[in-house]
């Protein structure tokens, strides 16, 4: 006789296996209870909580640079820019993501492709950039490079991606079906770099790195319901691969604040635009829509024009 | 209380002056560690550092269960005005609402006794870049025979996974996920060894 108090609850619904059903018809004191004759009988549950504190968003920049192995990380050009806005009090969070050749002011160095801020600056003048683009406050940011990215998805034992069309590009080696398929460092590398066999291009590329994005989030938390130990695997891996001003404090309170965010929780965006030239470079300039989508993250993190769950490529 | 194999043995007596009322005896709670798994950033936690570290995250979760379920002194008929300090962060807040699941909660004022009989824990660290366990993630699987005020025998599992981290020094709580039941238990019936007449 046991009465769920929470049965509803997301994170019981593979743990309620593991204990409630696994360990509870194993309990060798069940046999005991011949008759149940119930005076006091009562099930308990609760759930991991959120370890960031207070209602204000996080905003978190996550750069990748193309640098290969033995260039300077932080100073390449940056092929993926998401702002990451994270609403620990809603468990909801948004990823946006800028196309790479978004034409925009950097500071210092006149209007130029928005991928050029970090090899001009580093982070720093990344983080400057898209501030001043969006108005945003940004606070933390995370770095990491094509190695970076490959050693990370090998240390987590792959990612699971949902591919959303088959590719298949000789440049970036992405040759997949459609579907959920488990995918190595190379693969997901691949899947991320791939611009010519995508339906729209940079815009497409960049809505995949946030579907990367979403994999890890979702696979994180699946893993952490299982064991909660996996969450210093993932941090281990994280940080030995990356480059971040975040300090361990918040590396630890962000991510265990992250299983808590539930997948479908999550708005993956890439800002609006139209191909312009500059010059004889080929750029891309950000649509009002692209400001819309900064007015709407700025005041909570989230996207309230775009559903929770959203993958809306430019 | 760290210790090896085995479960509660009764142990501290509390006992009231002339003309008081005899408190019953408060169980012992003895925990069965495993292994203690590290996951370290860089380089691993010094074996002394890891053992410290398993010592008191032991003694933490020790007092957590000897509020929650084992000592009735410190049940507080159901509010358990301790819980809370065995906890930070967003947690500790969190749990104040929890109370029902990480302790015996209401049922609290109808019990007499809990006599655990199966304490076991496992942990796991992670090190920080300086070489330090930081946080663990600590599985802890209680059970325990209970005697309600009434006579009635009950059974008590309770299964938590808990992290933990050093927080101004102090390990606690900062996030946890438990389940459990408080159930009665049939009288076996005359002529059973342990019956209760």
């Amino acid at each position: 006789m046991r009465r769920p108090v929470a049965l509803g609850l997301a994170l019981l619904i593979g743990l309620g296996t593991w204990i409630g059903v696994g360990a509870i018809a194993a309990d060798p004191y069940r046999a005991r209870a011949q008759t149940p004759a119930v005076e006091i009988s009562r099930a308990q549950d609760a759930r991991f909580v959120p370890s960031v504190r207070g209602n204000r968003p996080i905003f978190i920049l996550a750069i990748g640079s193309d640098a290969r192995p033995d260039e300077q990380v932080d100073r390449r050009l940056a092929d993926s820019i998401h702002v990451i806005g994270v609403n620990p009090r809603q468990g909801a969070a948004s990823i946006v993501g800028f196309p790479r050749d978004s034409y925009v002011p950097i500071p210092g160095f006149g209007e130029a492709k928005i991928n050029e801020s970090l090899y001009n600056g580093g982070p720093e003048l990344v983080v400057e950039t898209v501030e001043g683009v969006t108005g945003i406050q940004i606070d933390y940011w995370v770095l990491t490079s094509f190695r970076g990215m490959t050693s990370m998805v090998n240390g987590i034992g792959g990612l699971r991606v949902d591919v959303p069309y088959p590719m298949d590009d000789f440049y970036s080696g992405a040759d997949f079906e459609a579907g959920e398929q488990v995918l190595d460092g190379r693969q997901a590398l691949a899947f991320a770099r791939n611009r010519h066999d995508t339906p729209d291009g940079d815009f497409s590329r960049s809505q995949n790195h946030g579907l990367l994005l979403m994999a890890a989030l979702g696979q994180l938390r699946a893993e952490f319901r299982r064991d909660p130990s996996v969450l210093f695997q993932w941090i281990a891996v994280g940080l030995q691969n990356v480059q971040t001003d975040l300090g361990f404090d918040e590396v630890f309170d962000l991510l265990l604040t992250a299983v808590t965010v539930g997948p479908e929780q999550v708005t993956n965006v890439v800002l609006p635009g139209g191909i312009g030239m500059a010059g004889e470079a080929s750029v891309v300039i950000l649509t009002d829509g692209a400001q819309a989508i900064f007015d709407d993250l700025a005041d909570d993190g989230l996207l309230e024009s775009a559903p929770a769950g959203a993958s809306d490529g430019g | 209380m760290l210790a090896g194999a085995g479960a509660g043995a009764w142990a501290l007596l509390r006992e009231g002056g002339p003309g008081e009322e005899e408190d019953l005896p408060v169980p012992d709670l003895v925990w069965e560690v495993g292994r203690v798994r590290s996951t370290p950033v860089d380089a691993d936690a010094s074996q002394g550092d890891l053992e410290s570290a398993r010592d008191a995250v032991t003694d933490l979760l020790d007092r957590l269960y000897t509020t929650a379920f084992v000592d009735p002194a410190e049940w507080g008929d159901g509010s358990f005005p301790e819980l809370g300090s065995h906890f930070a962060g967003p947690a500790a807040s969190r749990a104040d609402r929890d109370r029902d699941d990480l302790t015996l909660g209401g049922d609290a004022a109808r019990i007499e006794r809990v006599e655990p009989t199966e304490a076991r824990l496992r942990l796991s660290f992670l090190v920080d870049p300086q070489a330090a366990a930081y946080a663990a993630v600590a599985t802890a699987t209680f059970r325990a025979d209970g005697r309600t005020t009434d006579g009635g025998a009950l059974m008590i599992l309770h299964r938590g996974r808990y992290v933990v981290r050093r927080v101004e020094g102090e390990w606690l709580i900062v996030g946890y996920d438990v389940e459990g039941s408080v159930e009665s238990v049939a009288d076996p019936g005359p002529g059973t060894p342990g019956a209760t007449p």
